[in-house]
C-alpha cells in the first residue's frame, strides 16, 4: 500500500493553489467586508460562480468525472487530494470550483442518464454552464429518507410534483434539480427545469454557516415530463446509495483540508503570541492541544486514503466510508475547537478564520448522514439488527 | 514558427531556503518552475498558436528532476532540453550561458530565444544578455508585447516612462517583463500529456564545452544591513513643506 502522492497530482494541486491565490484571493480581500457582515449573500454566490467558470476554463473542474465526457478521470483518492487543497485554502469563494456534490455534475446522471438527459443536463453542468441541487430534505425526511412526502402523480406523458422541501442547497441558483419524491411504484428521481410552473422557491433559510444556498421549495401542480424520470420508478434510494454516497468521502477530505489549515494556524498563533513573556506555545496545555489536533489529522487522514485507495481499487467500502466520515467530521469538529480555545479572546471575533471554520465544520457531523447514520451503517455491517 | 524558451527550476520560494557549506543555494527536493518564466512560456504560445504552426522548445540548466519543466511543458510546450551535470554546481552567470547557448545551438531552426529578466533566485538579470552575445544575435529586453512579422520582430519595451517600439532582425534574444500577460494554468489533461513529451536529458560533455574554467566561489555571505531608521518629521501645521524638501533632495520630486 503505497499512498505517496503521485507527481501529477502534486502538480495539479500546485497549479488549483496557485488558481485559488491568483483568482480567488484577491476577490476575497475585495468583498471581505460584505463576507464578514453577511456571509455569502446571492451577490457573492455570482462571484463564486464566476470563478468557477474560469475554473471550467482552466481545467480543474469535474475532475472526478471520466474523461470521455470532458472530466479529469480522477480517482477517489486523486479527489481526496484535490479536495484537501480547496479546503485547505480556506477560501469561501471557491465552494463552486471543483464542481463536486451538489451543485455539479454526478456519475449517477452520467451512468443511467438518457441520451437526451445527457444532452440537456449533464453536459451543461460538464461546461460549468449549468448548476444543479439535490432536492431530498422534507420537514418530515432527514435521516429516514424513507418519510418523504412529495408525491409524483402519473398523469399523461409524465409526473405532476406535490410537495415541500427544505435546507435545499444551491435551489435558488441551480437551474434544474434532483428531485426524490414518491410515485406509483416508490421513491423515484425527477430532474425539475427551473423555473417551471407550479415549482416556487421559497425563502432563504440563513445556516450557522452564513451562507444564503439553502432555501424551501414548493411544489403545487408541477409537471414534469416522462423524459426527466432517471433511471427506473422506484429505485431513487438504491440510486442515492450507489452514486451520491462519495459525498460522504468528499465530505471527509474537505474535513481535511480545513483541519490541516486549523492546525497550520494554531500552531503559528502558538509560537507567536506571546503572554507573561514567552510564547503561548511554551505552555504545556497548548502544546497538549496541538498535538491531539495533528494526531486527529494524521489519524483522519490515514483513514481517508486507506478508503479512497480501496474504492479505486473496485472494493465495497460501505463501512470505511462511514468510519472515515464519522471520524473526520469530529475530529475537525474537535480540532476547530482547539483552535477557537488557542487564539482566545481572538478565536471569538468574527474577522478570526478559525471562528468562521469553527461554525462551518458543525454541518459536517451532520450533512451526508450524521454521526448517528454512520455508526448504525458500521454497526450494521456486521450482522447486527435493529 | 520554432521559438526556445529559457526556463529555470528553481527551489519553491514558499519554503525555507537555505545555503550549502560553500554558500551556494541548496537545490535539492522538488523544485518548480520559475514564476518569472511562466511569462515568457505564455507568450511563447501565444506567438506559437497565433502563427499556427511550429514548436515551443524549453531549454533549462537545473540539478534534480525536471519537476519545473514538466509543468512548462503541461501548459503546452512542446518539448524540452534539460542539462543536468554535477560538474555545474556552482556555474556562475556567463557559466550558465554559455551552457544555454550550446543547447541552443542543438535546437535546430528557430525565430526567437525568449527569457525572463531575471530569475526569482539568483537576481543577476544578465544571462540573457550573455546568451545573446554569444550566439551573436540581437537582444532585446523587457518586452511587454511581441509580434514577429516580414523577418523581424516588434517589441514593445517596457521603461520608467511608457515602452519604446522596438524592432530587430530574427533570431533574436528577447526578454519578457513579469506580469504582462496572464500564464495559462497547467491543467490536469495538460499535466498527464506532458509526461509524454520529449524531454531530452544533456551532460556537459554532450554539448562540447571546455570545462577548465567556470564556476565561482562565495566567499562568504552576509545579511543585509538592516535599515537606518527615518527621520520623524513633526506636523507643526508645516510639516508638508518638510517633506517636500526632503523629496526634492532624494530627486523624487
Amino acid at each position: 500500500m503505497d499512498f505517496a502522492v503521485p507527481d501529477e497530482i502534486q502538480e495539479l494541486c500546485r497549479a488549483i493553489g496557485t488558481f485559488i491565490d491568483r483568482e480567488v484571493r484577491p476577490l476575497e480581500e475585495k468583498h471581505r467586508e460584505e463576507l464578514l457582515e453577511h456571509g455569502v449573500t446571492a451577490h457573492l454566490v455570482g462571484v463564486a460562480r464566476e470563478i468557477m467558470h474560469k475554473s471550467v476554463e482552466a481545467g480543474f473542474y469535474a475532475l472526478g468525472m471520466p474523461e470521455s465526457i470532458g472530466g479529469g478521470g480522477l480517482g477517489e483518492l486523486g479527489m481526496c487530494f484535490v479536495r484537501e487543497t480547496v479546503a485547505g485554502a480556506g477560501a469561501w469563494l471557491s465552494m463552486l470550483m471543483m464542481g463536486d456534490l451538489p451543485f455539479g455534475p454526478n456519475h449517477m446522471l452520467y451512468e443511467l442518464g438518457t441520451e437526451d438527459q445527457k444532452e440537456r443536463y449533464l453536459m451543461p453542468l460538464m461546461r460549468g454552464e449549468k448548476t444543479t441541487c439535490i432536492a431530498l430534505s422534507e420537514p418530515d425526511a432527514g435521516s429516514d429518507l424513507s418519510g418523504v412526502q412529495t408525491r409524483a402523480e402519473r398523469v399523461d406523458g409524465g409526473y405532476v410534483l406535490n410537495g415541500k422541501k427544505h435546507y435545499i442547497t444551491n435551489a435558488p441558483y441551480c437551474d434544474f434539480m434532483q428531485v426524490f419524491t414518491r410515485s406509483e411504484h416508490g421513491h423515484s428521481i425527477l430532474l425539475v427545469d427551473k423555473p417551471t410552473d407550479g415549482l416556487e422557491i421559497g425563502k432563504v433559510q440563513r445556516s450557522m454557516g452564513d451562507d444564503h444556498l439553502q432555501t424551501e421549495v414548493f411544489f403545487d401542480d408541477c409537471f414534469v415530463p416522462e423524459a426527466n424520470l432517471v433511471g427506473e420508478e422506484g429505485m431513487a434510494f438504491a440510486y442515492a446509495a450507489r452514486f451520491l454516497s462519495n459525498e460522504r468521502i468528499a465530505i471527509a477530505s474537505t474535513a481535511i483540508g480545513v483541519m490541516s489549515r486549523l492546525v497550520d494556524l494554531m500552531t503559528e498563533h502558538a509560537k507567536s503570541r506571546v503572554q507573561f513573556g514567552r510564547p503561548i506555545g511554551d505552555n504545556q496545555a497548548i502544546q497538549w492541544m496541538i498535538a491531539d489536533s495533528l494526531t486527529d489529522l494524521y489519524a483522519a487522514r490515514s483513514m481517508c486514503y486507506d478508503t479512497a485507495w480501496r474504492a479505486d481499487a473496485g472494493e465495497n467500502v460501505m463501512r470505511h466510508v462511514s468510519m472515515t466520515k464519522l471520524f473526520a467530521t469530529e475530529a475537525v469538529g474537535r480540532v476547530a475547537d482547539r483552535a477557537v480555545q488557542i487564539f482566545g479572546g481572538m478565536g471569538y471575533m468574527r474577522e478570526s478564520p478559525v471562528e468562521r471554520m469553527y461554525r462551518i465544520v458543525r454541518v459536517m457531523r451532520i450533512a451526508g448522514g450524521t454521526s448517528e447514520i454512520q455508526r448504525l451503517v458500521i454497526a450494521r455491517s456486521t450482522g447486527m439488527g435493529g | 514558427m520554432n521559438i526556445l524558451v529559457c526556463v529555470k527550476q528553481i527551489p519553491d520560494p514558499a519554503g525555507p531556503q537555505e545555503l550549502n557549506n560553500d554558500n551556494t543555494l541548496k537545490r535539492e527536493g522538488k523544485l518548480i518552475l520559475d514564476e518569472s518564466d511562466s511569462y515568457g512560456v505564455e507568450i511563447a504560445l501565444q506567438l506559437r498558436d497565433t502563427a499556427g504552426e511550429g514548436e515551443v522548445t524549453l531549454i533549462s540548466m537545473s540539478p534534480g528532476e525536471p519537476s519545473g519543466l514538466r509543468t512548462a511543458l503541461a501548459m503546452g510546450a512542446d518539448k524540452a532540453i534539460h542539462v543536468v551535470d554535477d560538474t555545474l554546481h556552482g556555474a556562475d552567470a556567463l557559466s550558465t550561458a554559455k551552457v544555454l547557448a550550446a543547447a541552443v545551438q542543438r535546437a535546430g531552426d528557430y525565430t526567437l530565444v525568449i527569457a525572463a529578466t531575471e530569475s526569482t533566485d539568483g537576481y543577476t538579470g544578465t544571462v540573457p544578455a550573455q546568451l545573446a552575445e554569444i550566439l551573436g544575435l540581437p537582444s532585446v529586453t523587457f518586452a511587454k508585447s511581441i509580434r514577429v512579422e516580414g523577418g523581424k520582430v516588434h517589441v514593445d519595451r517596457q521603461t520608467e516612462a511608457g515602452y519604446d517600439v522596438v524592432e530587430a532582425d530574427v533570431p533574436a534574444v528577447v526578454t519578457v517583463t513579469a506580469g504582462v500577460v496572464e500564464p495559462r494554468y497547467p491543467s490536469f489533461k495538460g499535466i498527464m500529456a506532458a509526461k509524454k513529451k520529449p524531454l531530452e536529458t544533456l551532460a556537459v560533455s554532450d554539448l562540447g564545452l571546455d570545462l577548465s574554467s567556470w564556476g565561482q566561489n562565495i566567499v562568504s555571505v552576509e545579511d543585509a544591513p538592516s535599515r537606518a531608521a527615518g527621520e520623524k518629521i513633526e506636523d507643526d501645521g508645516e510639516a508638508y513643506l518638510k517633506i517636500v524638501e526632503f523629496l526634492e533632495e532624494q530627486k523624487v520630486i
